[in-house]
């Protein structure tokens, strides 16, 4: 323990140390730096008391994401670095091993450094004492570079070591100098960018990009595997480099053409521009954050949490006329408000959000990855769709059905959970109701959906006869979340807090698999017998009707 | 007349420690309740009690002649609540979390819209009537928990520091709506660290110290009783505490010393 402690206490050192060294930099650009480095230190001793995240402040989510998603990145700067063997053109090489990297970076960046960077309680903390809000900036930004640079040499770090071996030493340093300008690139960059968009829309705005961004790089990191493997097969990566004046606008231009000078060590105009390129662009970013941005950021920050109330247009999840087909689901006018309430917060919220589109994503795409992978196997368009239509490829479904019912609990979260105390201020006579209405919004709103979505392609292929495989598939994820639900324990929805989620998450995914391999087995099964698949339907039917009606005797004594 | 809220030695633990320890009160139609004690010392859950938020009481507690005990929910159609901190599903807008609201007491969505529409520009803040509260201030807030609590015109209010973010001009407005609303017969619980508003507003005070009531009275009485000027003092004195202006006295000097 004490070990470990003085460990992290003697890098925090090197990294001061270092800042000493180069502290002409920050005084040059109006930074008191005294207090910046009292700022940086004190935050770096505070995410040392924070053990389980690197950025604790920024990443409230559970200690087993961060380790996932450390592993996804030492997964990524291996790829990333086996590249390096790969007998492609130095250039092309490390465009493609470079625009790895930077969208590593900048997805990093932007889901988990943008709470540092758009932190408000340093304001009101630190702005109150004899300060300028340049040298607090100043510290923001030397804080998330400093992880970011570090995660940024994890992600290369494989493919510098390999670099000493296919190009040598003076290209593995240039390498190094690049990953640093890259770092600093991505963090003034994004910096600029926040401050563009607060400057014309407001918090919320900028709240809500990040969070789609979050949402796109999770499902990109989840399935990026899949489509690595399919660029080299589409593109022909041998051909000749001819630059053209466009390639100037793509940024891994600039930073993979240093490399192709060094180990090449051919000198051509369009390398020249491209390395300039590199250089400077960066710096400018530097040089207009230092002068425009930086000194007045901190009160743009101000805008985050204000929102413009006048002329805006009404868009929520207000229904003031019933809508007849959710009135079909929910007869009850209880049930009603419940189901529209429990709709409006999950569509606002967005560390909710966060959690559940990503795997209604990998549940719409994943079926249709297994389905183009039968694709490949065939010769012609019409061939392979006649060969697959006579399979039974459609039960490939089930892969959405298992994602779908495992995010089941999750409606039972919020971040507001606080607020969960109406449920008992108010006169309703038993927690079914509000749960009732939040298995049909789960169902209804997300299952469903993304159940339909799916579904399309295999429409098109099996054409009318698969409607019949499409009612079990549907029947079946129903009766798999109600059994699911039976032997979970009941909460209300948007009860609990994030932080201390406790489902046991690994036996869920041993029942879902166990349960939809049966009902899989089962489906596949019905086609062998005459009519099997209509007594399959009936059957199905009759198991969900009958666990429905038993499936809500509970009490507020049961709600834990 | 009936009281609206009977308690009968109320007790109530968690683990081994005994907050509430024999509390008998009656509350009825038209008071305005001050609340009052020290940290810790029971108000409010006394008030999750009676709101049915905070299980395994011993003792008997009646509201509006239902025993709340025997687990009924008929009687918060009555009652409306303000809870301390302002917890709130933030991510709605007004306009939802209101209607939405209104709507779980029975009341028809169009209907509860208008009138919370109409409740909220009273309030001065229809400019964010459609913005997610997440964005409000801490006064504005309030304001929304106040018109959510009185939505479905209850004839019992639970207001723990109902007063804390609003603005002066609006604590005012909020007083008159308060004493108004007693007029009406409604009865106001009125939990506050605020002395001096307690003091104003209140007919009754009651002051729980150590999970027992201390003392129990209008303003007036109490202050002819205990000689004391005024609720802070009464408060001081009731709850044994008079070396305040020692700790005053040590805390400045210390300041004065180190000052650089």
């Amino acid at each position: 323990m004490n070990n470990s402690t003085d460990n992290t206490a003697l890098k925090e050192f090197t990294i001061l140390k270092f800042l000493d060294k180069i502290k002409w930099i920050y005084e040059k650009s109006g930074v008191d730096y005294n207090i910046m480095r009292k700022i940086f230190k004190l935050k770096l001793i505070m995410d040392q008391r924070r053990p389980q995240t690197a950025l604790a402040s920024s990443r409230k989510e559970p200690k087993e994401d961060n380790n996932y998603f450390n592993l996804v990145y030492a997964i990524f700067g291996l790829i990333i670095g086996s590249f390096i063997f790969l007998p492609y053109p130095v250039f092309i090489k490390m465009n493609l091993v470079i625009g790895m990297i930077m969208f590593m970076i900048m997805s990093t960046m932007i889901s988990d450094y943008s709470s540092v960077l758009l932190d408000l309680r340093d304001k009101n903390i630190l702005l109150t004492r004899p300060m300028n809000s340049k040298t607090i900036n100043a510290a923001k930004l030397t804080h998330i570079l400093y992880y970011l640079f570090s995660l940024n040499l994890a992600i290369a770090g494989p493919s510098i070591a390999f670099s000493v071996f296919v190009y040598g030493v003076p290209f593995s340093i240039v390498y190094l100098i690049v990953i640093l300008f890259i770092s600093a690139f991505v963090v003034f960059f994004t910096s600029i960018l926040y401050y563009a968009i607060l400057n014309f829309f407001d918090g919320e705005r900028l709240k809500d990009f990040i969070n789609y961004f979050q949402i796109i790089l999770t499902v990109f990191m989840s399935l990026a595997y899949q489509f690595i493997g399919r660029i080299f097969s589409l593109v022909d990566l041998k051909a000749a480099y001819s630059p053209k004046l466009w390639h100037l606008l793509v940024p891994t231009t600039w930073f993979a053409a240093p490399l192709y000078i060094i180990s090449e060590k051919a000198i051509t105009p369009a390398m020249i521009a491209f390395s300039m390129a590199g250089v400077i662009i960066p710096v400018a970013t530097l040089v207009l954050y230092i002068k425009k941005v930086g000194p007045s950021f901190e009160k743009k920050l101000l805008k985050l949490n204000t929102h413009y109330g006048k002329n805006e247009k009404i868009r929520d999840g207000l229904n003031i006329r019933r809508n007849p087909i959710i009135s079909l689901f929910c007869r009850e006018r209880l049930e009603y408000t419940f189901y529209y309430f429990i709709k409006s917060v999950v569509a606002n919220e967005r560390k909710l959000k966060l959690k559940l589109y990503p795997t209604f994503a990998f549940a719409a795409i994943f079926p249709l990855l297994f389905l183009f992978n039968q694709f490949n196997r065939f010769s012609t368009f019409e061939q392979s769709i006649k060969s697959l239509s006579q399979g039974k490829y459609y039960l490939y479904l089930y892969l959405s059905c298992l994602f779908l019912t495992s995010s089941l609990l999750i409606f039972t979260y919020s971040e507001k959970f606080k607020g969960a105390w109406i449920y008992k201020a108010i006169p309703v006579k038993s927690p079914v109701v509000p749960i009732k209405a939040g298995l049909k919004v789960f169902f209804l709103r997300y299952v469903l959906p993304v159940l339909l979505i799916s579904s399309i392609p295999f429409m098109l292929i099996y054409k009318v006869a698969f409607l019949k495989h499409l009612l079990i598939i549907i029947l079946n994820s129903m009766l798999a979340c109600l059994i699911y639900f039976n032997l979970l324990k009941k909460h209300l929805p948007l009860s609990r807090d994030f932080s201390n989620q406790q489902d046991n998450s690994e036996r869920m995914i041993l029942f879902n698999l166990f349960i939809f391999g049966l009902m899989t087995a089962l489906h596949y099964a019905s086609n062998l017998v005459p009519y099997g698949i209509y007594i399959y339907t009936a059957v199905v039917l009759i198991l969900f009707i009958i666990t429905w009606k038993v499936s809500f005797n509970f009490d507020w004594k049961d709600i834990t | 007349m009936e009281p609206v809220i009977k308690i009968r030695d109320l007790h109530m633990s968690y683990g081994k420690k005994e907050v509430l320890s024999g509390i008998d009160l009656d509350v009825y139609r038209g008071q305005i309740i001050g609340y009052i004690g020290t940290n810790g010392a029971g108000k409010s859950t006394t008030v999750k009690i009676m709101l049915g938020i905070v299980d395994g009481f011993a003792g008997s507690v009646e509201i509006l002649g239902e025993d709340i005990g025997l687990g009924g929910v008929e009687y918060k159609r009555k009652i409306g609540y303000i809870p301390e901190t302002a917890e709130i599903y933030d991510t709605l807008t007004a306009r939802e979390y209101l209607t939405f609201i209104g709507e779980l007491y029975g009341m028809q969505a169009g209907v509860t819209e208008k009138k919370a529409r109409k409740l909220v520009s009273l309030f001065c803040i229809e400019d964010v009537y459609n913005s997610r509260i997440a964005s409000y201030s801490k006064g504005m807030r309030q304001k929304v928990l106040i018109i959510a609590s009185l939505l479905h015109n209850p004839d019992i209010l639970f207001y723990d520091e109902p007063l804390s973010g609003l603005d002066a001009n609006s604590v005012m407005v909020f007083k008159d709506i308060m004493a108004g609303l007693a007029m009406e017969g409604k009865t106001i619980f009125y939990s506050s660290h605020i002395m001096d508003v307690v003091e104003k507003i209140s007919n009754r005070i009651v002051l729980i110290n150590e999970g027992k009531i201390v003392a129990d009275g209008s303003f007036d009485e109490l202050k002819t009783k205990l000689k004391e000027g005024s609720l802070e003092q009464i408060f001081n004195s009731l709850t044994g505490f008079n070396e305040h202006e020692g700790i005053a006295d040590d805390f400045i000097s210390t300041i004065i010393e180190v000052r650089p």
